[in-house]
């Protein structure tokens, strides 16, 4: 018997069946699951429907690409961290490259499973004292204190005439990935006190210019922008917290060239813990760090808690 | 908790993908650069009686090698030498300590005769956006100021004297004259003071034979790097907006409110219909 007639839900609940499509196929669905509770399957779903607001999907996206970022990480970590190879700055004596002063060549470091090789990947004379692998045989590697001298070492020369001081690389004018819709100018910057300086305008991005450049032999190439600011709104950088692994990133540099990079790891990582020393590295395999803010907002001190950063590496 | 983890993750793999090692010195072996000052003679090096530099043209800057800490005896001869016997300069004994980077230059004294002289190089850590200019007087001339822009900025340098400063990275226009005065005896030149890295310049040559010049040298990996890259204030792609805590608040609402509805339907029926 109804209620002056009217189908009342409690009714309806007892009639309702499955049918395809439907709210009440999710609950059928998740029931067993949460001990058969129809209040238990409502609350799951209104937790499905709230995945559809886009905050909580950047969320779960962007914890999703750290967490396979940070899976996909070691497959370079064991390259890149590799002490035993020597290629530190005072391992010459001790480095397991035995009678390799003629074969070892200058330049050479990508062959060997160190990227971080130093002495391999620099000018002579350009770069901080770090001599190549002959001429470290020539001098340190026999019985010390006095070199022998079997066979005259190599060591690097270079005059040292003022005008003859080699050009520095050419410095990125423009960044675009066309994934993503980003084609944006680039500015030169140096410091704004102790803070890379950025310009305003999100849609402008900037360089750091002490560091390296995308033709520099070594080094992070430093892009960053603003995510958004209060007078121009969100910026192109704000995509780049969702961006997959393999997205194709080009700088072109003054000079006219295109530098092809491809996206290795995004990671959000909160303020204290960003490891600068490495996102500024100026040595090491050359690569490029696109750096902006996200994560949570503090609304109180209207600043963000984490910087997003994209690593690339020069496209094969 | 879990966002803490990932950034951990996140981190380890940058400095992973980057493979970087504690930089600067070399501690346990001393580096030395060997700059020939000497204008008009090629020659050869040995460092303890061993031959390591052969014809070495003037201006030439060879280097760096890297070395066990100890004392070197270095002789430099004319480039057709049999050996160390006769050296043009020397034998001269250069301790060498670990974790030090060292230039010695072979160059001309005051009075024009050739003679070394062993400098240390400063390679302590420079301040972002600074660069470190060390100026060496190793010219046969009396003592000099050092004009950048036209005001000096090193005064009553002589020979074989050194100072330093650190200045903001950029192109110095540099003058050198004799002190006291501002007539340029060499330059100007541009000087590139880069960051992060010392800039050695060295005034040598001979006044008397017109032949005073600069020469170079650069030792880089000295930076500070940026704190920080603040790169947003409007929360506007903040994963943590306001309305997500709203819509927690509206579905439980809005579920308290179906829960409401229902029980008064179940409860309003079963007693209408137990009258029945």
């Amino acid at each position: 018997m109804s209620l002056f007639g009217w189908r009342t839900v409690a009714r309806s609940a007892r009639e309702a069946r499955p049918r395809p499509g439907r709210d009440g196929d999710r609950f059928a669905a998740l029931g067993p699951v949460l001990g058969g509770s129809p209040t238990g399957a409502r609350l799951v779903a209104v937790r499905l429907v709230a995945l559809r607001l886009p905050g909580l999907r950047l969320l779960a996206g962007g914890l999703l690409v750290g967490l396979l970022s940070g899976c996909g990480a070691p497959a370079s970590g064991p390259a890149g961290t590799d002490p035993a190879a020597g290629s530190g700055p005072g391992g010459t004596a001790s480095v397991t490259e035995p009678g390799d002063g003629a074969a070892a060549t200058p330049g050479d470091g990508w062959s060997t499973a160190v990227p971080g090789d130093r002495r391999g990947s620099v000018a002579p004379g350009n770069r901080r004292d770090r001599p190549t692998p002959t001429a470290d045989e020539g001098s340190a590697t026999t019985t010390a204190p006095a070199p022998a001298a079997a066979a005259l070492p190599e060591v690097p020369r270079r005059s040292a005439d003022l005008a003859g001081q080699p050009l520095p690389a050419s410095a990125p004018v423009r960044v675009q990935v066309a994934a993503l819709g980003i084609d944006m100018a680039i500015e030169g910057v140096g410091l704004d006190g102790d803070a890379m300086a950025l310009p305003a305008n999100p849609a402008v991005a900037a360089w750091y210019r002490y560091g390296s450049a995308p033709g520099s032999p070594a080094g992070s190439t430093v892009v960053a922008a603003h995510v958004d600011s209060l007078i121009y709104d969100l910026g192109p950088f704000a995509e780049l917290a969702e961006a997959p692994a393999g997205t194709e990133i080009v700088l072109q540099t003054a000079d006219g060239v295109a530098h092809r990079y491809e996206i290795a790891s995004v990671a959000v990582v909160e303020k204290p813990a960003v490891p600068w020393s490495a996102v500024f590295d100026r040595s090491g395999p050359p690569r490029l760090t696109l750096v902006t803010c996200g994560g949570e907002f503090d609304y109180g001190a209207r600043r963000y808690l984490s910087n997003v950063l994209v690593t690339a590496e020069p496209a094969p | 908790m879990r966002k803490t983890l990932l950034g951990g993750i996140a981190a380890g793999a940058l400095v992973a993908l980057a493979g970087i090692a504690p930089a600067h010195a070399a501690d346990d072996v001393a580096q030395l650069s060997v700059l020939h000052g000497v204008p008009g003679l090629t020659v050869d090096v040995y460092v303890n009686n061993a031959l390591t530099l052969d014809d070495f043209a003037p201006g030439d800057l060879a280097g760096p090698l890297e070395l066990a800490p100890g004392t070197y005896t270095v002789a430099i001869t004319a480039s057709d030498a049999a050996d160390a016997s006769a050296p043009a300069i020397g034998p001269i004994d250069l301790p060498l300590e670990a974790g030090k980077n060292y230039t010695a230059a072979a160059h001309l004294d005051t009075a024009g005769e050739p003679t070394a002289t062993l400098f240390t190089n400063d390679i302590s850590t420079i301040g972002a956006g600074d660069g470190r200019l060390t100026v060496r007087h190793v010219a046969a001339a009396p003592a000099v100021d050092v004009l950048a822009g036209g005001t000096a900025v090193i005064t009553n340098l002589a020979n074989p004297n050194e100072q330093m400063l650190t200045l903001p990275a950029g192109t110095v226009s540099a003058t050198v004259a004799a002190t006291g005065t501002t007539d340029p005896v060499i330059g100007p030149a541009d000087v590139n003071v880069a960051e992060g890295t010392n800039t050695i310049v060295y005034a040598w040559g001979s006044l008397e034979d017109g032949n005073l010049a600069l020469a170079v040298q650069t030792i880089d990996g000295l930076h500070s790097n940026p704190g920080s890259v603040p790169a947003g204030n409007a929360g506007l792609a903040a994963t943590n907006q306001p309305g997500d805590d709203a819509a927690w608040w509206f579905g439980g609402g809005a579920l308290a409110l179906v829960l409401v509805i229902g029980a008064a339907a179940v409860y309003g029926t079963r007693r209408v219909e137990g009258r029945h």
